[in-house]
């Protein structure tokens, strides 16, 4: 056989570059109920429905009815695959084992190979090789017997896959069945304090002849059997990685936001949008997407907290419905809990959202959420590093948020985490003017790209969100404490109003010259372009051609 | 007519003095902060009166009049305030002549120029 025998799951797959050798022995090891029978039939029926690849499964293990029960709780229907002449079960007696061991005419292994020139078996699962320790006590007897029978089953032609039970976690020493097969693939079952269910790992402990990726991957049974998820391994992005892509900038879907960074968010980089509760942070991400949705960008949002359903109500009542991107595949919502996802699961995920999608934006509501899917928080930034890497190899604009709590009255930017993996960081506050809770939105930081790093007023109006006023002159609205008057209004606005006042009544004065009466029209009519353009600011009014 | 420093950092504000003081005839020099105000005022040591906001970004309104204040050479060019911050009367503390509200009338603001002049 040539290549590689592929399990056809994907994320296995992947950890092996491509599959198992044909006619290694693998062994599949692990303690009870970690996934090791599951595991091994998926590969096998795999084999037969993807790769016309015959399979034989050997048990000592179980009844047929109930193997038969177990698999068929993943929808995997063995009868049926029987009746296709490509799938055979044989029920061995463990005391077969003994006539091996014995150096006997092996009943056992006359059966198995009947039994796979039968349906012209390819792979072969042997469920479980454990109960050779039950045959004998001698060391040296089980690792000869296993071997024996290892070695018959190759030289049918056949690639065995091998179930073991795990020793106790305490023993360090390594069973003898991993120094007689070729490959061996752990399965292992942790629960962590705090963690309501217990995380599953698959590791590829030994594979001769091939490569593979070691350490520990999450895996989890889903209702079709067992998905791998491949630990994010970034490699180092190359010049040749960019050098294709000149900066350019995506709407944020905020006329006024997209005024102020000076056309929006850099295209292909991750931006942040961090700020304390109710400061419109998903509103933003909606927004953003949107914006994608009407330039044809599929977009994708990764919600942590909000259902996807409520997400669109909401944002529905605020006046960016997000209905019909959903309906024309234009936008994507996950929902995941933070308790229950694991982020390699979700990397994975999304490495695959990507591409089927052709992904071009994605939210991520919120970092926090997503910190707390890692077990261990010292290694929420290596995540995010990885998460960020992905988005930016594949061109990828993305926009998270991120709460945070002002319980100082320092700057906001000493409150966000993470700073240095944002392109942009927008800040969203509420700050107290003149006795009204006002919204400010702010650039707090902009790389490669001038912005103008004051402070706005943020409303949401009948269409979403209006960045609008400019508070100029105000100091400490950044921590939280404006002083000084609101000089916007002052200057801005009223101003004009009464020079303009003055300027009319000094024109009518017949004591003015007519070339000094022109130039006070001229002024009065600069005053009041002035005016109008800070007006439409003001309540976020688009020029109108007239 | 004289020669007029205007020192703001708001350039609508700026306009409108310079508006104003071009209608009384006045000769109009200007700068966005405090510091360069100051350079303002060493290339044209001419200048007979500032007007001046006082929260300016690089150097406020209270810093350029006290290194007015501080220069034997500008020392004796009055200042007017323009603000509309409530405790911008401590200005009139630290050597300004006058103070005007912002809001402000172009009107009265001349008159106020006229008077300061003429002192």
């Amino acid at each position: 056989m040539k290549g590689k025998m592929k399990t056809g799951i994907a994320g296995l797959d992947a950890l092996l570059d491509g599959g198992f050798l044909y006619h290694n022995a693998i062994l599949l090891k692990g303690a009870p109920g970690a996934g090791k029978t599951t595991l091994g039939f998926q590969i096998l029926r795999n084999g037969i429905l993807h790769y016309d690849e015959p399979g034989l499964v050997v048990s000592f293990d179980q009844f047929p009815q109930q193997f038969h029960r177990d698999m068929e709780s993943f929808g995997w229907n063995v009868a049926e695959l029987e009746a296709g002449g490509k799938f055979k079960t044989l029920f061995i007696s463990p005391e077969d084992l003994a006539a091996v061991a014995a150096h006997h005419e092996s009943l056992f292994l006359g059966r198995v190979q009947q039994a796979a020139e039968e349906i012209g078996a390819v792979r072969v699962l042997v469920d479980s090789v454990s109960h050779v320790k039950r045959v004998t006590n001698d060391p040296m007897r089980q690792r000869t017997l296993l071997m024996g029978a290892i070695n018959e089953i190759k030289a049918m032609g056949l690639t065995p896959l091998l179930t073991a039970e795990l020793g106790s976690r305490a023993d360090d020493l390594i069973d003898f069945e991993e120094y007689v097969v070729d490959c061996v693939v752990l399965l292992d079952l942790l629960l962590r304090p705090g963690q309501p269910l217990p995380e599953r790992t698959i590791e590829i402990r030994k594979a001769r002849g091939q490569n593979c990726l070691g350490g520990k991957h999450p895996f989890k049974f889903t209702p079709a059997g067992i998905e791998v998820f491949p630990h994010c391994v970034p490699s180092p992005m190359g010049l040749e990685d960019l050098a294709d892509r000149p900066l350019a900038n995506v709407s944020s879907g905020i006329a006024g936001l997209d005024r102020v960074l000076q056309g929006g968010f850099t295209a292909g980089v991750p931006s942040l949008v961090a700020g304390v509760s109710g400061t419109y942070k998903s509103t933003m991400l909606a927004h953003f997407l949107a914006a994608g949705a009407a330039a044809g960008e599929p977009g994708l949002l990764i919600s942590f907290e909000e259902p996807p359903q409520y997400f669109i109500q909401v944002m529905h009542q605020r006046g960016i419905p997000l209905e019909g991107a959903v309906r024309n595949g234009l936008l994507h919502l996950w929902h995941r809990v933070p308790k229950g996802t694991t982020l390699d699961e979700l990397y994975y995920q999304l490495q695959g959202a990507i591409e089927r999608y052709s992904i071009r934006r994605v939210a991520i509501d919120s970092l926090n959420d997503f910190e707390r899917c890692v077990p261990e928080p010292a290694r929420c930034k290596d995540y995010l590093i990885w998460f960020n890497d992905l988005l930016m190899r594949r061109g990828i604009s993305a926009l998270w948020t991120q709460k945070i709590d002002r319980l100082s009255d320092r700057s906001p930017i000493g409150d966000i985490r993470c700073l240095s993996q944002f392109d942009t960081v927008v800040y969203l506050g509420q700050v107290e003017i003149e006795s009204e809770l006002r919204k400010v939105v702010s650039i707090l930081k902009r790389r490669g790209a001038k912005c103008e790093g004051d402070l706005r007023a943020i409303d949401c109006g009948p269409r979403g969100l209006v960045v609008s006023d400019k508070f100029l002159g105000l100091s400490g609205i950044l921590e939280g404490s404006p002083r000084g008057q609101y000089k916007k209004t002052v200057e801005e606005l009223l101003q004009p109003v009464i020079s303009a006042r003055d300027f009319v009544r000094m024109a009518r004065s017949e004591q003015v010259p007519p070339a000094q009466r022109a130039v006070l029209y001229d002024n009065i009519e600069q005053l009041l372009d002035q005016l109008d353009q800070r007006l439409r600011e003001h309540f976020g009014i688009e020029e109108t051609e007239s | 007519m004289a020669k007029i420093l205007i020192v703001e950092d708001n350039e609508s504000i700026r306009t409108i003095v310079r508006m104003a003081l071009e209608m009384g005839e006045h000769e109009v020099v200007e700068a966005a902060d405090g510091r360069e105000g100051l350079h303002m005022l060493q290339t044209n040591p001419d200048c007979a009166l500032v007007i001046t906001d006082l929260a300016m970004p690089v150097m406020d309104g209270y810093a350029m009049i006290a290194r007015i204040q501080a220069d034997a050479a500008f020392a004796k060019i009055p200042v007017i305030v323009l603000s509309a911050e409530k405790d911008a009367t401590a200005a009139l503390d630290r050597g300004a002549v006058r103070l005007i509200r912002k809001p402000f009338s172009p009107i009265e603001l001349l008159e106020t120029v006229s008077r300061v002049l003429e002192a």
